[in-house]
């Protein structure tokens, strides 16, 4: 290949003004097919190796050196320059500007520990290594919750908030653990009596305020009752909250649910927690719901819901939007 | 063997078998048994005249003794359908031809012509007075079948659209298309939510397939349209007698024996040999080339039958008088029919760049799996399941496949056969297009294609002076004088004595293009004089002819005497014209400078030279003169005996001479220096004399002015030809006699080592040899010609050009090309447009596999860094199939980037279009420039969003997973599964977009390969087109509502557009100087290593 550069040469210049070329004929070349593949791995007669010299090797190994060394240093000035525009604290894109929008979306604990179930929560209530598995991963889950030491500033910048109390400047509200009842640590979340307590949070997304249904009488048509006469019966400074309810989805989903319980009482995320601004020691308020008495061995089909002006909900069959599902099933055959 | 018995039974059977002998070679028994049997039935009348048979050596030296059964019915031989006494075995026709080529490529070689009269008719059965009868010409009808030619098997539509559909790169991504569907199997059955990507993608590449396939076949069908059909060739009817009785057949039911009679007009309708004729000429020119119409007689005068006098062949034209012949050969068997099967049973192979499509296929398929492979370990090795190792496997072999470029590469010969359309050059199959770009020798052929194939007057020596004579098409040369006495002398004795006429109703037609009843020379005689003295037939019929002797071969010359058109003097003219030698016999005085002079030695030494000198020019040369006769002797009306001449033809006045030849035609001597000049080797192969085939090789520039042949240096030395070293001449002038006798090894000698040669009295078989040659030697063959004995060698060429107005319909079946002007500088058009296409198409394979890394990188990277995917499938077929094919396309429409009329042609065998510095500069080097732009827009984009690249890396698992709805970013913010794959479709829309953006850069720097944009220009408005279209595509694909429901593709922020900026100034400023560096040091290792 090297030795047929195409840098034309014109040809000799006859008396009569045409040009003459004196290769008149080329050498076909008869090499087998496995020949030519052996001579082009190795040609001892001409010296190369995969098809160059060793010294031809080193001058395109020399090249294609510096060609990546200048292309990864433009590709460092670039990143210096992305570095240099982005905020560590702040992400440069909140809220409408950015893709995460302005709808949060719902999680639940304890996630099933194999990614393929992804959301059926399933144990049998004798199964103490099963029970063992979904226990220890919301201990891990609420560990920064349970043990003020492994915040960044060990709990420095955390207080004690209420409605009428909001967070100060550089300071964070505080979840207080004792406020969930039977889903405490101690009980081993409730897993223990086939009545499990599952978790929920919202999502957070920088600098997103909440609207809160804080009105009694502007109650949307959907909520359902229970949470109604909830609200209804709230104190006034309470309203303020981001409410959550769960259900089954079908009906006989809401035939087996049983009874629920949510914990804290004020059922649902309190509004001195908004908006989040990427605090180091900023821990999501979470809402436990106790499954006081789910229908044993059926699968029940839940979801759960967060209840504000500005949390839209849709409900397709794979995506939820403002809302989480997940499915519960116990196994007592005893 | 089969055979072997039979003609041993023959044998017994023949009669009058002239020449059978058996040669074997003892040293190995039955390795080679060659047969020269000229056999024929018992009842005489003659089969295939001879064949040559070969034993496969293994199948004989297995078998051991020669005779024993199995050797005799091993399956080596063709079966001829005939039993051991040569009747045929079955009423069935002769068996197709389509069997053993070389059996056709031997030379002709039948004794019909030699055999006396007597033992013709016995053994065809036949009488000269009455003919066959009627019983025996059935079954010989029966016997043979029709007197027709089988027309060339023609490929059914199917297997052409099949062709199509499946050939070369189509098979590419048929393969890529089946491993896409294996894929999306797999994924489908082992998940329960499966990706739909590879289906789609399979989806994708098969309409693509079929889509160029139709497209493709579409356009070849429409050029395969304006081939007629082979039915124009066969002559319609025939006079023969049958029984005594003389009946008008159709050609088709003439047979073997029939006793024909044809006159002039007629096309001969079989191979007939001649037993009375009068004044009969046939124009053999589509058989042998030879313009000059062939007396025929009964005579044999020449071993070669289609030397031999007594002959006349199928579909040759009679010009004059009539005959009377015998059937000897038809169909299939006739001169003409031989031809015609060599040239349908030719195999054409590979164009030039079906190979270099080849090549490039082998060159990706070996990158693709290469890079396939590696990848599969490396995802084995960081633990992935098998079965995801195998997706990744066929996603990375599959992404490798170009898809839009097939599609580009069709869309671009067929814009360049379009353009050579316009420019009358007809391309039968796309491919070809290119072809005549790599030719580096040009086979043509002389009559009708480089000369008018039109007798035309050159030259006239009167007043002791040679005057040329113009002989351009349209009268634009050089006007002679006409006012002197020894023209006007001349010309009468020219237009008297001359029995040609204008065809009826040519009044508006020009003289020279007007049909002429009558002899070649005198048609250009008639020709000549009426332009120069106008209104012939009116001087005719003013000096009324009173008596003539035509010419016969004997007296070489032709009188007629005429009265004088003037009332006052009653004297007769006597004019003669013939061959020169004769006609200066016959007179003692010269007319010169309007004076009759002595013919004394001095002037008949003027003769001479002038006679050697026209002569030399390869012309044909008439010698005029004439004689007033006195009134005293021979008064008005005067009764002259034309049978026994009672008046002098001797001591004549000498008038002057006359030379003709067919003249070559205007674009020709032109075309030939510009492809002599682009390194293309001329040469001529014709079947007409040497001198005259030598004469229009110098004056067309084949042979250049100072090159000598082998002759010319022994005539200037004075030596004997065998002296003279052969390497000292350039020049070569080859007759047909000495080529049957050359080997290969001589031949090829003679090609390589002459840069001009003429071969001249060739036969067909022998011009498809000549090509043969050149083609071992390693060149690339194109062919030119227009007569039925051009099309094996048309058909043989890697480009075979037929005249379109003057070839004939088999020439036009045989070639690849038709010139639909005839004008042979149309393939200077042709041999620029191919050279253009080739560098373009270069161009384009640059431009479009560089998008290949920036597609693939992110896949890689997805595997290996474990980062969300940066681009996904759609957006890469929006690339591959959607904003890359409009500028891929425009860059055919790019200008030579420098005189490439100048540049020797490609060396088939190093030369690729696609080499491995195509693949290093697109893939490792800009390739890598546009991955590096992608990555930082993703980058980008992602850390604008929240997620910081230091996050990204080990995140994909769990960005990917339908489960978790709450992925923590940079920020600690958390997105749901639906939110992160809209900012991962919104990242994979810009990843698209900064291509888009740094192929703008690309498609700049793809335009030239050598030369800086600043010196090309951006004067190719279809590539302006394509920058904008394919940036207004991307920007509808990203902003249009509803493609993020259908495509996935998302809004952008215009500050998105940005990032890949930088590296598209990048991709350009390293380009341009590269190549400024690579034109200040040509040849250097820059160029070595990155110039393609």
């Amino acid at each position: 290949m090297s030795s047929n550069i195409t840098s034309f040469k014109k040809g000799k210049k006859t008396s009569t003004n045409t040009y003459e070329f004196d290769q008149y004929y080329r050498q076909p070349d008869e090499r087998t097919g496995w020949k030519m593949v052996q001579d082009w791995i190795y040609n001892p007669r001409k010296g190369t190796v995969f098809g160059h010299t060793k010294k031809r090797w080193g001058i395109v190994g020399l090249f294609y050196l510096v060609f990546y060394s200048i292309l990864a240093l433009l590709c460092a000035i670039c990143y210096c320059g992305l570095m240099a525009s982005i905020d560590l604290h702040r992400p440069t894109y909140t809220l409408r500007d950015s893709i995460i929008g302005i709808n949060p979306g719902l999680g639940f604990r304890p996630m099933p520990h194999d990614p393929e179930q992804r959301s059926l929560l399933w144990y049998a209530s004798d199964n103490s290594t099963a029970i063992r598995e979904y226990v220890d991963s919301l201990d891990t889950f609420l560990e920064k919750y349970h043990n003020k030491s492994l915040l960044p500033f060990e709990g420095r910048t955390q207080m004690i908030c209420d409605y009428q109390r909001p967070p100060e400047p550089n300071k964070v509200c505080a979840v207080d653990i004792n406020d969930w009842g039977p889903c405490s640590r101690t009980n081993s979340y409730g897993f223990n009596n086939s009545s499990p307590c599952i978790f929920i949070k919202l999502n957070r997304i920088y600098d997103w305020q909440p609207e809160f249904y804080n009105n009694a009488s502007e109650l949307p048509e959907d909520m359902p009752e229970d949470l109604k006469e909830h609200i209804k019966k709230a104190p006034k400074e309470q309203l303020n909250t981001i409410w959550v309810s769960c259900a089954g989805e079908k009906q006989v989903d809401k035939e087996h649910i049983g009874e629920i319980e949510y914990y804290p009482k004020s059922r649902g995320f309190p509004g001195y927690y908004y908006p989040y601004v990427n605090d180091d020691e900023y821990l999501s308020p979470l809402v436990a719901v106790h499954f006081k008495r789910p229908k044993n061995d059926e699968i029940i089909y839940i979801e759960c819901r967060a209840w504000a002006k500005n949390i839209k909900y849709e409900s397709k069959r794979n995506e939820k939007i403002g809302a989480v599902h997940f499915e519960l099933q116990i196994d007592n055959k005893a | 063997m089969e055979v072997l018995k039979s003609l041993r039974a023959k044998r017994r059977a023949i009669t009058h078998c002239s020449s059978v002998y058996l040669r074997k070679d003892t040293s190995r028994i039955w390795r080679r048994v060659i047969l020269h049997v000229t056999s024929r039935h018992s009842d005489g009348t003659c089969c295939t005249p001879a064949y040559d048979i070969l034993k496969k050596p293994s199948q004989s030296s297995r078998h051991g003794r020669s005779d024993s059964y199995r050797v005799a019915t091993l399956p080596g031989i063709r079966d001829d359908n005939k039993t051991a006494d040569g009747m045929y075995k079955s009423r069935r026709r002769a068996p197709k031809r389509g069997g053993n080529l070389d059996e056709l490529k031997q030379e002709l070689v039948i004794d019909f012509h030699k055999i006396s009269p007597e033992e013709l008719y016995q053994r065809f059965q036949t009488h000269p007075e009455n003919g066959l009868s009627h019983a025996k010409a059935k079954e010989n009808l029966e016997r043979d079948g029709p007197n027709a030619l089988t027309p060339p098997k023609t490929t059914p539509e199917w297997v052409k659209f099949c062709k199509n559909l499946f050939g070369g790169f189509a098979l590419l991504l048929w393969i890529g298309a089946i491993l896409c569907f294996i894929a999306y199997g797999i994924v489908a059955s082992t998940s329960e939510d499966p990706n739909d990507d590879n289906l789609y993608l399979g989806i994708v590449l098969t309409a693509v397939v079929i889509v160029t396939g139709i497209f493709s076949y579409y356009q070849e069908s429409k050029s395969s349209k304006i081939m007629e059909s082979f039915k124009n060739m066969v002559p319609q009817f025939a006079t023969v007698i049958r029984e005594g009785e003389k009946l008008t057949l159709k050609a088709e039911d003439l047979v073997l024996g029939d006793v024909v009679e044809v006159k002039f007009g007629d096309r001969i309708p079989a191979d007939l040999r001649i037993i009375e004729s009068r004044g009969f000429k046939v124009d053999n020119s589509s058989l042998t080339g030879e313009s000059e119409p062939q007396s025929r007689s009964p005579d044999f005068t020449h071993e070669n039958p289609l030397e031999s006098k007594n002959l006349a062949f199928f579909s040759t034209n009679a010009v004059e008088g009539t005959a009377k012949g015998v059937v000897i050969c038809c169909g299939d068997q006739t001169a003409m029919g031989r031809i015609a099967g060599l040239a349908s049973g030719l195999d054409t192979g590979e164009t030039p760049i079906a190979k270099e499509i080849h090549h490039f296929i082998h060159l990706i398929t070996g990158v693709a799996v290469f890079l396939g492979v590696t990848f599969f370990i490396i995802a084995f090795i960081l633990g992935y399941h098998w079965l995801d190792a195998v997706i990744f496997l066929i996603g990375i072999i599959v992404a490798n496949v170009p898809e839009g470029l097939l599609a580009t590469v069709t869309v671009c010969l067929t814009l360049t056969a379009k353009r050579m359309a316009s420019k009358n050059c007809l391309v039968k199959n796309l491919e070809a297009v290119e072809t005549l770009g790599s030719t580096s020798t040009i086979c043509s052929d002389k009559t009708g294609t480089l000369t008018q194939n039109r007798m035309t007057v050159a030259h006239m020596w009167f007043d002791n002076q040679i005057i040329e004579a113009d002989t351009t098409e349209d009268q634009s040369g050089v006007q002679y004088d006409r006012t002197s006495p020894g023209f006007k002398a001349l010309a009468k004795i020219a237009t008297l004595c001359n029995r040609a006429e204008f065809k009826g109703g040519q009044d508006g037609v020009p003289i020279l293009k007007r049909e002429v009843n009558g002899d070649a020379s005198e048609a250009a005689l008639l020709k000549c004089m009426e332009l120069a003295l106008g209104d012939v037939m009116g001087i005719r019929k003013r000096n009324k002819k009173v008596c003539e002797i035509p010419f016969n071969s004997t007296n070489k010359y032709q009188v007629s005497i005429h009265e004088s058109e003037d009332p006052s003097d009653p004297r007769h003219l006597l004019v003669m014209k013939g061959a020169p030698e004769r006609i200066l016999e016959r007179c003692t005085t010269i007319f010169i400078g309007g004076k009759e002079k002595v013919l004394d030695e001095e002037m008949k030494e003027a003769f001479n030279s002038a006679y050697l000198e026209l002569g030399g020019l390869g012309e044909r040369v008439l010698g005029f003169c004439d004689f007033v006769l006195p009134t005293d002797k021979f008064p008005l009306g005067y009764k002259f005996n034309c049978d026994d001449p009672n008046f002098p033809v001797e001591g004549l006045r000498f008038v002057g001479l006359m030379s003709m030849i067919d003249p070559p035609r205007a674009a020709v001597p032109d075309a030939v220096a510009k492809c002599r000049s682009a390194g293309i080797k001329v040469i001529m192969v014709t079947g007409d004399h040497p001198i005259t085939a030598k004469a229009i090789a110098k004056s067309v520039g084949i042979i250049s002015e100072g090159n000598e042949t082998v002759e010319d240096i022994a005539a200037r030395l004075s030596i004997p030809v065998s002296e003279v070293n052969p390497r000292d001449a350039k020049a070569a002038v080859v007759h047909g006699t000495e080529l049957r006798e050359l080997g290969q090894d001589a031949l090829d000698d003679i090609l390589r080592y002459h840069t001009e040669i003429v071969f001249a009295r060739t036969s067909p078989q022998q011009k498809l040899i000549i090509v043969e040659g050149c083609q071992r030697m390693g060149a690339i063959v194109a062919v030119t010609g227009d007569g039925v004995n051009d099309s094996p060698a048309l058909k043989k060429a890697d480009i075979g050009v037929a005249m379109g107005i003057a070839g004939s319909d088999v020439s036009k079946q045989a070639a690849d090309m038709i010139l639909l002007d005839d004008n042979f500088a149309s393939i200077v058009t042709g041999v620029e447009e191919g050279r253009l296409i080739f560098d373009n198409l270069k161009k384009s394979i640059a431009y479009t596999l560089t998008s290949n890394i920036p597609e693939i990188s992110p896949f890689l990277a997805f595997i290996i860094c474990d980062i969300p995917l940066p681009l996904g499938t759609v957006t890469i077929l929006c690339i591959d199939l959607g904003t890359d094919m409009v500028p891929a396309i425009s860059l055919a429409y790019e200008e030579a980037e420098s005189d490439i009329m100048k540049r020797q042609p490609r060396n088939p065998f190093t030369d690729k279009l696609v080499n491995e510095r195509l693949i290093s500069m697109a893939y490792g080097q800009i390739g890598m420039i546009q991955a590096a732009a992608g990555f930082f827009v993703y980058f980008v984009i992602m850390a604008e969003n929240g997620f910081l690249p230091n996050h990204l890396f080990g995140i994909r698992k769990q960005w990917d997973s339908k489960a978790i709805n709450d992925l923590t970013d940079s920020y600690g913010q958390e997105w749901t599964f639906r939110d992160r794959k809209t900012l991962e479709f919104t990242c994979h829309t810009a990843f698209f977009v900064s291509i888009v953006i740094v192929q703008w850069a690309d498609l700049i720097i793809c335009k030239t390969r050598r030369n800086s944009i600043v010196h090309q220009g951006m004067r190719n408005w279809a590539l302006n087109f394509g920058l904008v279209f394919e940036t207004a595509l991307a920007a509808f694909l990203s902003y249009t509502p509803g493609m993020d429901k259908g495509l996935r593709m998302f809004p952008l922020k215009f500050v998105w557009w940005l990032p890949a900026i930088p590296f598209m100034l990048a991709i350009f400023i390293y380009d341009e100087t590269r190549r400024f560096y690579l034109r200040r040091n040509p040849g250097g290792w820059l160029e070595q290593e990155t110039y393609y």
